[in-house]
């Protein structure tokens, strides 16, 4: 009870900062408008701050909108298989998933190897950053997989419900 | 002969309900990996290289502003008024409710990007009302699915913010190009509930006084300022998309704090996080949707598609055609934003060679795949009202037929009259 109360507050802490990252960029592009406009002085950062915090909302958000039951799939079908046809089929497509992820993983690490050395002149920081989000919401829709998978070989069916206990009005 | 399985390897994971984005990517990794026993291998690195560049960009910026921009405008209580707004204009018409459906949806997609999102936040409170006013149940969520297909046709719009990013086209003029369409939707909706009201003689509602008719206009105008907005700061040449979408959500914030008073901070933190997480899921399809894009060029799919489309025709009029019954049939069974995605890189090189413009032909492609979401098996709009009103698919499908036939006879006159698309850019922006 303690755990799923502990990842209840997790995945709350992760939706906040997804949050606010996406109120910071759009506060950005507003302030380079207004920069532009009052004092014609575009921040060089103008494009490419936005655009790397948007990356990471991305895949930071993915990962916490997974473990809350929100992504876009058709259900249909599959609730017409008898329960444990369902959930053989369900095992071999998350279990495909988690190879998916893991390959992201695998392949990301060429691609950190050589950005972590180019810097981005706009912002002065490493393009590696630009890298980085999406192994790290990669190990996230893994732990995502874990939960799901360990539901499935427990008796369960891969219902599209929130881990965290929370009643899932989002969900499409 | 690869690319096929992988396509259809696609269909199943879909159709067995894998979430879309793994479905995609999963389909691509899958010929990745058998292309290593090829002659031309596809190197690995591409794959997690393409999810992230296919998202770093500075147009796609403006989908998590509007997808926000439209939840708080949920939150500030304006959906209600903007209902009430439409109700006070065209209740007392042939037609009723279902006129205040199709004209607070006209509405909605001036404010949001997404008619999956219309259509809840004008279902979820005219479907009930208009079962208690004695509406067939099928019919009321019908024509709400219907009207909510104007969403991604009039600005703004995620569709186009994703077309004009991997197309090369202007965002803006998309925009502009989507003004007279939208509203060529519109009164072909409003003229078939009309029709039927006469016919089945459905009750309409009394008409409201000047006194009720100015305090709805007063209390349901300021959020239409925001469309205004995306026009002016285009066509005067003032913002980006991204930066209009910006403005929109600061000019959202005023409306919420200072002048309605319904916005709490409690309530912009959880439309920050519904936004950033709603963005989250469609970006997914997004990144992944282009490797598959990327691995169909790379397979010669676009040769094999232009060769075999250009032996039948190589009138751009016929293969319009072609075209429009293709992505109809695969809009039924695949989300739009992934089929756009992989089959713009094939479709515009062939049409606009042809010397079709690439803004109508983006155009009369995203009417497809809209089309495609009152279409059941797989319709977005279908599913939301389905949900809504309580009933299948099926039924709300043929609710709502009549007006999807409206819908129809928009897509042949867009597809085969290009002034009512290239019209307003060439006047405003040309």
């Amino acid at each position: 009870m303690k755990a799923t109360t502990a990842f209840g507050a997790f995945c709350r802490f992760g939706a906040v900062v997804c949050g606010l990252i996406l109120l910071v960029f759009t506060g950005l592009v507003l302030y380079s408008v207004v920069m532009r406009y009052l004092f014609s002085a575009p921040p060089m950062w103008g494009e490419e701050l936005p655009k790397l915090l948007f990356i990471w909302m991305i895949f930071l958000g993915a990962g916490f909108a997974y473990f809350s039951g929100q992504n876009i799939r058709m259900t249909a079908l599959i609730e017409l298989f008898p329960r444990n046809v369902r959930r053989v089929i369900e095992i071999a497509m998350h279990l495909s998933v988690v190879c998916m992820l893991l390959g992201i993983l695998w392949y990301s690490v060429p691609i950190l190897k050589l950005t972590s050395r180019s810097v981005s002149y706009a912002t002065g920081l490493s393009d590696g950053w630009k890298f980085w989000a999406l192994p790290i919401g990669a190990a996230l829709l893994l732990v995502n997989e874990a939960f799901r998978l360990r539901t499935l070989l427990s008796g369960g069916v891969d219902d599209p419900v929130s881990l965290t206990g929370e009643p899932d009005e989002a969900h499409r | 002969m690869l690319l096929t399985l992988c396509i259809l390897l696609l269909f199943v994971l879909v159709l067995l309900g894998m979430d879309i984005a793994f479905a995609v990517g999963a389909a691509a990794l899958a010929f990745i990996a058998a292309s290593q026993f090829d002659a031309r291998p596809v190197n690995p690195v591409l794959f997690t290289k393409t999810i992230t560049s296919g998202v770093d960009s500075y147009a796609m910026l403006a989908i998590p502003m509007y997808v926000l921009a439209g939840e708080l405008m949920t939150k500030a209580g304006v959906t209600r008024r903007l209902i009430d707004f439409a109700a006070a204009m065209v209740a007392h018409r042939p037609g009723g409710l279902a006129n205040v459906g199709i004209t607070s949806n006209l509405f909605m997609a001036g404010i949001s990007g997404s008619a999956v999102a219309d259509a809840a936040a004008t279902g979820s409170i005219l479907v009930p009302e208009m079962r208690k006013r004695g509406y067939a149940p099928r019919y009321a969520a019908g024509v709400i699915s219907a009207a909510a297909a104007m969403g991604p046709i009039i600005p703004p719009s995620i569709l186009f913010i994703l077309l004009a990013s991997i197309a090369n086209l202007s965002v803006g003029e998309l925009f502009i190009a989507g003004i007279l369409p939208g509203f060529m939707m519109y009164f072909g909706l409003i003229g078939m509930s009309v029709y039927l009201a006469k016919r089945y003689d459905i009750p309409r509602e009394p008409k409201a006084s000047w006194e009720v008719r100015r305090k709805a206009i007063r209390a349901g105008i300021l959020p239409l300022g925001a469309p205004v907005i995306i026009i002016v700061t285009k066509v005067a040449g003032i913002a980006t998309p991204t930066e209009a979408a910006a403005i929109v959500v600061a000019y959202t914030l005023l409306i919420g704090f200072l002048v309605y008073r319904d916005m709490t901070l409690r309530a912009l933190m959880e439309g920050l996080i519904s936004a950033a997480m709603t963005t989250a899921v469609i970006m997914m399809t997004v990144a992944f949707s282009q490797i598959f894009g990327q691995i169909a060029v790379l397979a010669g799919l676009g040769r094999l598609v232009h060769d075999t489309l250009l032996a039948i025709s190589d009138n751009p009029y016929v293969l319009f055609l072609i075209i429009n019954v293709l992505l109809l049939i695969l809009g039924t069974f695949l989300d739009a934003m992934p089929l756009m995605l992989i089959l713009s890189p094939i479709f515009f090189p062939l049409m606009t060679g042809l010397g079709v413009d690439p803004i109508h032909f983006g155009l009369v492609m995203v009417f497809n795949l809209v089309l495609g979401m009152v279409t059941p098996p797989i319709g977005l709009n279908l599913f939301v009202m389905a949900r809504i009103s309580g009933l299948g698919m099926l039924e709300v499908f043929r609710g709502g037929l009549p007006f999807y036939a409206v819908l129809w006879v928009a897509l042949i006159l867009l597809t085969y009259v290009p002034w009512i698309t290239l019209l307003l850019p060439s006047l405003l922006m040309r």
